[in-house]
């Protein structure tokens, strides 16, 4: 795992603990479903976590980018932040 | 109250018919209703609807059997107004006069319906804080047009927030699945009539993008109104205790309102007679202080479930529920 996608995983498992939707020893799998099913976010939480991104590592995140794809597991969330990062 | 994971929208399914029997039986029902609604005045509208519902009842007994048993299983012992029957025939006649408004717009002149507002101070209120107002509208037979219309007869530039896909008959006994024809056609023979009493419309697209939401988000930040059915389309959805059973609702509004610090205001229709609706602004509803944001959501969801079902036994015919809500602990 590369150093921008443990901080990435980092900023989400805050996010998901702040709201309660997370507890402490879960562990983030690749293939965790994030939008809808799995964790369970709806799409205004969504947007609230690509914000905390976009603070976190001073990203710029365009309306058209938001393709449902990018939120469908952990993992296609963090490659999605990570081509941001990069 | 338990997150149920089911499709965003039906219209998010990938292989979508081009044609459906449903798509059949609204064009038939719009072929009856068409005439009628140009042709036929306002005050017998009333009169025409129960009498058609009223026959259907009576020439197919098997249907309405069911659909009264239905109603009983939702009521679970609750007492209504009316009897089962009864209730059944008035929820057909209201999905059948609800046609007659729409239909009636397209002739010159329109629909001109009386409209009274009750608690439109609820929504002055909300709008003086600057943070803008979400109304979460009833899933009630009538409510799409008739909001629509008494908020631009008041002047408010409304914005409606829509699932990409929706058919002609959101209150029809049976949920339309949507078809290449019937959102090309159908749907739009709806919408076309509630967007000249609008300020704008966003619809939350069938790929599931979330451009939308920050699209909404500034439109509430700006001090703007959102409408929003209830209803289940949105990623994340709720099955809420209601009556004898539950009902799937997306947590969209209270969300949003929360996500915003916008003011979340239920809002209900009620017929008063033929031709005759009040729009019912309930106050704004608070998210609890204590509680994280998830179960800020979560409690909003409950109270307006509850304020739903109060509605509901007062107004059963208005409901366009009846035959959505599930009974989790009794199927099998």
């Amino acid at each position: 795992m590369s150093v921008a996608a443990a901080d990435i995983l980092t900023q989400l498992r805050s996010f998901l603990a702040a709201r309660h939707q997370l507890e402490d020893d879960v562990v983030l799998e690749e293939s965790t479903g994030l939008l809808g099913r799995g964790i369970g976010l709806d799409s205004v939480e969504a947007l609230q976590l690509v914000g905390q991104m976009e603070e976190a590592f001073g990203l710029t995140i365009g309306d058209e980018e938001l393709d449902a794809m990018h939120f469908q597991t952990v993992g296609s969330f963090v490659r999605f932040i990570e081509a941001h990062i990069r | 109250m338990h997150d149920v994971a089911i499709p965003r929208s039906a219209a998010t399914t990938p292989e979508m018919r081009e044609f459906s029997s449903n798509d059949l039986y609204e064009i038939i029902a719009i072929s009856v209703l068409a005439p009628a609604s140009w042709l036929v005045p306002h005050r017998l509208w009333d009169f025409v609807s129960v009498a058609l519902s009223s026959a259907i009842a009576f020439l197919r007994p098997d249907i309405t059997r069911r659909r009264m048993q239905r109603l009983e299983r939702c009521l679970d012992g609750r007492p209504i107004p009316d009897s089962l029957l009864s209730l059944r025939v008035r929820i057909m006649a209201g999905y059948m006069e609800e046609r007659l408004q729409i239909l009636r717009e397209y002739r010159p002149g329109g629909w001109r319906g009386h409209i009274e507002m009750t608690g439109r101070e609820h929504l002055e209120r909300a709008l003086e804080r600057g943070r803008g107002a979400v109304l979460w509208v009833c899933p009630f037979t009538y409510g799409d047009l008739v909001v629509k219309t008494a908020m631009a007869r008041a002047g408010d530039r409304v914005t409606h927030l829509s699932a990409d896909a929706r058919g002609f008959s959101p209150n029809a006994c049976h949920p339309w699945v949507p078809t290449r024809f019937g959102l090309r056609y159908l749907s739009r023979l709806r919408t076309a009539i509630e967007d000249r009493y609008i300020e704008d419309r966003v619809a939350m697209p069938r790929d599931g993008a979330l451009g939308y939401v920050r699209r909404v988000e500034r439109l509430l930040r700006n001090n703007g109104i959102l409408s929003i059915r209830a209803g289940r389309n949105g990623h994340r959805t709720l099955e809420m205790p209601i009556l004898g059973g539950t009902l799937t609702l997306a947590t969209g509004p209270p969300s949003l309102a929360q996500a915003t610090g916008a003011e979340l205001l239920p809002v209900f229709v009620i017929r008063r007679g033929p031709g005759h609706f009040e729009v019912v602004f309930e106050p704004a509803m608070k998210p609890a202080e204590d509680a994280d944001p998830r179960a800020a959501v979560e409690d909003l969801m409950g109270r307006y479930t509850r304020l739903l079902e109060s509605y509901v036994l007062r107004f059963p015919y208005m409901w366009s529920g009846w035959y959505q809500m599930r009974f989790p602990d009794r199927e099998t």
